[in-house]
């Protein structure tokens, strides 16, 4: 039994079925003791101060032996992971490229390949695989139940965003992770609806900062939407493996995702929007389409160091609700 | 019984002080203002108003550090609020955009309708702030009034970082660039810098405010950029404090 880390989502039941551990090494390395010891690791090994750190949390967390393979997602993610697979490689780590496809002609054909392929490298059934999937729907069924609790108020946005983002790779142990989803689950159906005035929703890559939520929450307003810590637990519900992953919207070109945030904030009733972008990312550029394409106020909060947020991002954070409740009145 | 309102910004500390139709303003360094007036009493802390002449009112006050400070003796609002508020009653609008710009801060407010519609702070960066104008100031050893009317022949300045500026600056100076003609060039460069979120804001009509809103040549640049007239308020660096007195 291997621990096999991976770059970003990707179709976690093949790991498992494989009967190989699964680690999503993003949450290596914003879980650990000390996130910024990740960043100084691999700047002095020559990383540009100017990459995300994402990417320089990823790098330590596969060089410090965290890991013993890797899945690096070469398409449908930052192109700074080829370079990361470069120096993996060059490190003697094995790497598995997978890919998402670009564009949607022929898009199901290629990620079945892609899936087929990893099966291949990872020397297990596709069969096998939709086994795991069977069992894993069940788990899959309760996030979406909680994420229905976080609409009506019964889970916060910081306790939604903690389970879909661990969703990933189930902390390496599905089983266990169904079992303490089933107790937060019963306590949460137990509490009261708290009843919020201003309903927010954040976009974008999960938040490297510790406190933003507790922050925004701590105003009197409710977090009722993750969008991409939704979309890595894998919300699709077609019996089509593969067509779950084209579902998918995270990897895909940013029209996709417009249009799942759209009908969510249909939906959930969404007053306002968060857009956290990740220093140096290129998804940063697409906040250009995203401020055209939606119909609430959006506020881009960057991040770049873990920790807690600054205070002019708390002044603007206040300020954004502020405007939201005034013109709610 | 007078009203106070304090707009504490990260160079000055604006106090706008109120009493009827009676309107007064008090301008203090930050940093000493904290010093002199600002006391720790127990858990709290408190603005020391002992400098007024009349007992003190309402308090309210707005600005850089009220998230570090919280006061056991103010009201705290908002800067967005506290600018919007201000403008809103020194125009008597209801659809514009204001433009102020400050010691460190740089932010753009929308308007429409008399309710914020939308608003932009910069981030990150002061590059485009009070403080980048007076660090130029100093290398170039020029009083802050004469940069403010430089316009002719600005000279580019690429530097996206405001320290890097001050050696692009010194190059200048040494290839024997006009020392007005160096001050226009970094009051276009701020311009250029609030310039796009200006833009992601546009209004029928615009203001400034801020101590750097007060400028003629940043005004005369940012005009130049956006092509449409700016009004700067009347009690410019004041605005924020007016905000809070009309709170």
């Amino acid at each position: 039994m291997k621990k096999i880390g991976f770059t970003t989502t990707i179709p976690v039941e093949i790991v498992f079925a494989s009967k190989n551990i699964p680690v999503d090494l993003n949450n290596i390395f914003i879980t650990s003791e000390s996130p910024y010891k990740f960043l100084e690791y691999a700047e002095d090994d020559g990383l540009p101060r100017n990459t995300c750190n994402w990417i320089k949390g990823i790098y330590t967390a596969v060089m410090k032996n965290s890991v013993e393979e890797v899945i690096a997602v070469t398409q449908g993610d930052c192109s700074n992971t080829h370079a990361l697979m470069e120096l993996f490689e060059n490190a003697g780590v094995k790497v598995h490229p997978f890919g998402y496809p670009f564009g949607i002609d022929n898009a199901y054909e290629y990620l079945k390949n892609e899936i087929l392929n990893l099966c291949k490298s990872l020397d297990v059934d596709f069969e096998e695989v939709l086994k795991y999937k069977d069992r894993i729907d069940l788990i899959r069924k309760k996030l979406r139940y909680l994420d229905k609790l976080t609409v009506q108020g019964k889970v916060s946005g910081f306790e939604n965003h903690l389970w879909l983002v661990t969703s990933t790779d189930f902390n390496g142990d599905f089983e266990r992770y169904e079992k303490e989803l089933d107790d937060f689950i019963g306590e949460a159906e137990a509490r009261s609806v708290t009843e919020r005035n201003i309903r927010l929703g954040f976009i974008g890559v999960p938040t490297i900062f510790d406190d933003i939520y507790q922050f925004v929450e701590s105003k009197g307003v409710a977090v009722v939407f993750n969008e991409v810590q939704r979309q890595f637990s894998i919300p699709s519900v077609s019996d089509d493996f593969i067509q779950r992953y084209i579902d998918y919207t995270y990897p895909y070109d940013i029209f996709k995702r417009v249009e799942d945030i759209k009908a969510q904030i249909a939906d959930r009733k969404i007053d306002g929007i968060i857009h956290y972008v990740q220093s140096f990312c290129y998804r940063q550029i697409q906040d250009v389409i995203i401020k055209k394409s939606l119909d609430v106020p959006v506020i881009t909060i960057e991040g770049n160091d873990p920790g807690n947020i600054d205070a002019r991002t708390k002044i603007r954070l206040e300020s954004f609700i502020e405007m939201l409740s005034e013109k709610k009145v | 019984m007078v009203d106070v309102g304090i707009d504490l910004g990260s160079r000055f500390v604006k106090v706008g002080l109120k009493k009827g139709d009676y309107l007064e303003f008090k301008l203090f360094d930050t940093v000493t203002f904290y010093r002199d007036f600002v006391k720790r009493e127990g858990e709290n802390i408190k603005i020391n108003l002992d400098f007024l002449d009349d007992k003190p009112g309402r308090v309210v006050a707005t600005g850089y550090g009220r998230n570090i400070l919280s006061f056991a003796n103010a009201e705290i609002i908002s800067e967005i609020k506290a600018h919007f508020k201000g403008a809103k009653v020194q125009t008597g609008c209801d659809n514009f955009t204001l433009i102020d710009l400050g010691g460190q801060d740089s932010k753009v407010i929308k308007v429409v309708d008399g309710f914020i519609e939308d608003f932009i702070m910069n981030d990150k960066c002061a590059a485009s702030t009070g403080r980048f104008l007076e660090n130029a100031a100093n290398i170039l050893k020029m009083d802050l009034s004469d940069i403010a009317n430089s316009v002719e022949n600005p000279v580019k300045l690429n530097s996206t970082c405001a320290i890097f500026s001050e050696s692009e600056i010194i190059g200048k100076i040494a290839e024997g660039v006009d020392f007005k003609e160096i001050a226009a060039g970094v009051c276009e460069s701020v311009a250029k810098r609030i310039t796009p979120l200006v833009k992601r804001l546009k209004s029928d009509r615009y203001f400034i405010s801020g101590g750097v809103g007060s400028i003629y040549s940043i005004r005369y640049f940012l005009e130049k950029e956006i092509g449409q007239p700016i009004e700067p308020l009347e009690n410019c660096q004041f605005n924020g404090c007016i905000g809070c007195l009309n709170y």
